[in-house]
């Protein structure tokens, strides 16, 4: 087991945010966190990687953590490479290793030729690849996905995931946080949705182990299925329009 | 489709020192008018520079007060950045030593010579420490300040991957301090040689100070003069030819987000 929670409950403050949780994520399988802002995902997500403690309950996780956050951050006064290494100089390994996998990691994920740029000088897809690249090469036993692909375009979006199916040891476990159903069902092995305050979890949706990102259409039926269901709607607070919602009708 | 910038012909000719040119023009007609022992003329002053500079006697005065104003400078500096990255990091320490700073920049100089004088007595230590201690205090603020601003996302990314204290300071804290300390660095530079000058002129046998101490006790202008324009072409010479480079060096980065007129995109 790659991460274990139970019974966690976290706070800020006064406020407790996660009243309970029970989440497992096993080594191999990606699982994704739904919620809308506010919801407690964050704060999941921080407690999972160390970086909150829990006021209640027990985390079992790897050491070898490795995250990818919505936004690249990346250092800009370091060049690709150096950025993509900055997980291994944590590790210790030194700077002419470093820089030869790193340069490896890129080549891969089709960054060979801006190895010297500056991020500034990259694209916002190009920046979250090398992103991506900085959790690959540390080699995570978990990986923790902060929305990282819900400012991107829908086949930005496919085509990192799919490096993220591709690149990662098989016996990584994911944990992914988004308020984008889609995104979650482009990849995930489990869909798990935190809904109350303090927030629990309300529904735990297996989909099956996907071996490649399904395809927008596919993540979008399921994505639809999950909204009919009353607990999903809630979690985004929708049950107020539930009942305005007037089928589409092709336009002319 | 290149935006090149507009030749502007008066710019191409003087490099841009139109402002001093013309300074030294109005000098010369002030010059006429006057005096030579109240404004000598720019030619005579540069005669006498050139006679200064020819005499090795007069480098090791230069040497003296350029090692004076470097080791202050260069001690202020790490002082004062070490001071602003502790005050920074922590909010106790902030409330303790935020007063004590507004102190020490209310400090004039002169009261720091008196008192340096009577500590290290007269000497190369009593011109440092005069020196360091007018650096320290805008050196740390503008630490503080820079890491007061800086991108907490960026501490939270490295954390998350284990990095070590010195991973820290060194990959994510000071480059982001360095564009808030850089100014305040460059500023101070031309304030260590003024405190430098100004100790020499009123307790010490060597330096720029001290000659030109000479020279106001001989009333030879000329010599003053000379002596004023190399300090102020030191001060020029450390700025443009050290620390702007330097912080261009540094911040390399910034430039590379800006499209450059003509350049690849």
């Amino acid at each position: 087991m790659s991460l274990a929670m139970t019974g966690i409950r976290a706070a800020y403050g006064l406020r407790e945010i996660l009243g309970g949780i029970d989440l497992a994520v096993p080594g191999g399988t990606i699982v994704a966190v739904i919620g809308r802002s506010g919801s407690g995902k964050s704060t999941l997500l921080q407690v999972a990687a160390g970086l909150l403690a829990p006021t209640a309950g027990e985390v079992a996780q790897e050491d070898r953590i490795a995250c990818v956050f919505q936004e690249p951050r990346l250092l800009p006064w370091r060049r690709v490479v150096d950025n993509a290494g900055f997980g291994l100089k944590c590790l210790g390994v030194g700077r002419r290793e470093r820089r030869r996998r790193a340069a490896a990691m890129l080549a891969r994920l089709g960054l060979g030729d801006v190895l010297d740029a500056w991020p500034a000088e990259l694209s916002g897809g190009m920046r979250q690849r090398v992103a991506l690249a900085r959790a690959f090469l540390v080699e995570p036993r978990l990986l923790v996905l902060d929305e990282p692909f819900s400012a991107l375009d829908p086949g930005l979006r496919f085509e990192l995931l799919a490096i993220l199916r591709s690149e990662l040891s098989s016996d990584c476990a994911v944990l992914m946080v988004t308020h984008d159903i889609a995104e979650a069902a482009t990849v995930a092995d489990r869909i798990v949705v935190l809904d109350g305050e303090p927030a629990t979890v309300t529904l735990a949706h297996p989909l099956g182990r996907a071996r490649q990102p399904r395809a927008p259409h596919e993540a979008h039926q399921i994505a639809a299925q999950l909204f009919a269901d009353r607990r999903v709607a809630a979690a985004f607070a929708l049950q107020a329009c539930a009942a305005d919602i007037v089928p589409l009708r092709a336009s002319r | 489709m290149s935006a090149r910038p507009p030749w502007r012909p008066l710019h191409a000719l003087t490099g841009g020192s139109v402002g001093v040119l013309l300074a030294v023009a109005a000098w010369e007609m002030a010059a006429c008018a006057l005096n030579p022992l109240i404004l000598p003329p720019p030619r005579a002053v540069l005669a006498e520079l050139m006679s200064l500079l020819a005499d090795p006697a007069n480098w090791t005065s230069i040497a003296a007060t350029l090692q004076r104003t470097l080791l202050g400078f260069l001690a202020g500096a790490g002082v004062g950045l070490a001071c602003g990255l502790a005050v920074g990091a922590s909010l106790a320490l902030d409330k303790l030593i935020d007063p004590l700073t507004t102190l020490l920049m209310a400090m004039p100089p002169i009261a720091w010579v008196v008192l340096a004088l009577i500590w290290f007595g007269i000497g190369n230590s009593a011109a440092v420490f005069t020196v360091a201690v007018a650096v320290v205090p805008i050196v740390a603020v503008a630490a503080r300040a820079g890491l007061v601003a800086r991108d907490r996302a960026l501490d939270q990314m490295a954390a998350l991957f284990g990095a070590g204290p010195l991973v820290r300071l060194l990959e994510v804290r000071l480059p982001q301090i360095v564009t808030h300390v850089a100014p305040a660095a460059i500023t101070e530079l031309a304030v260590a040689m003024k405190v430098a000058v100004m100790i020499e002129l009123l307790a010490l046998a060597d330096g720029l100070g001290a000659a030109l101490a000479r020279a106001r006790v001989n009333l030879d202008s000329a010599t003053a003069f000379a002596w004023i324009a190399l300090v102020l072409a030191l001060v020029l010479g450390l700025d443009r030819g050290l620390l702007r480079p330097l912080h261009a060096r540094l911040e390399r980065w910034r430039a590379a987000g800006i499209p450059s007129p003509g350049g690849a995109a």
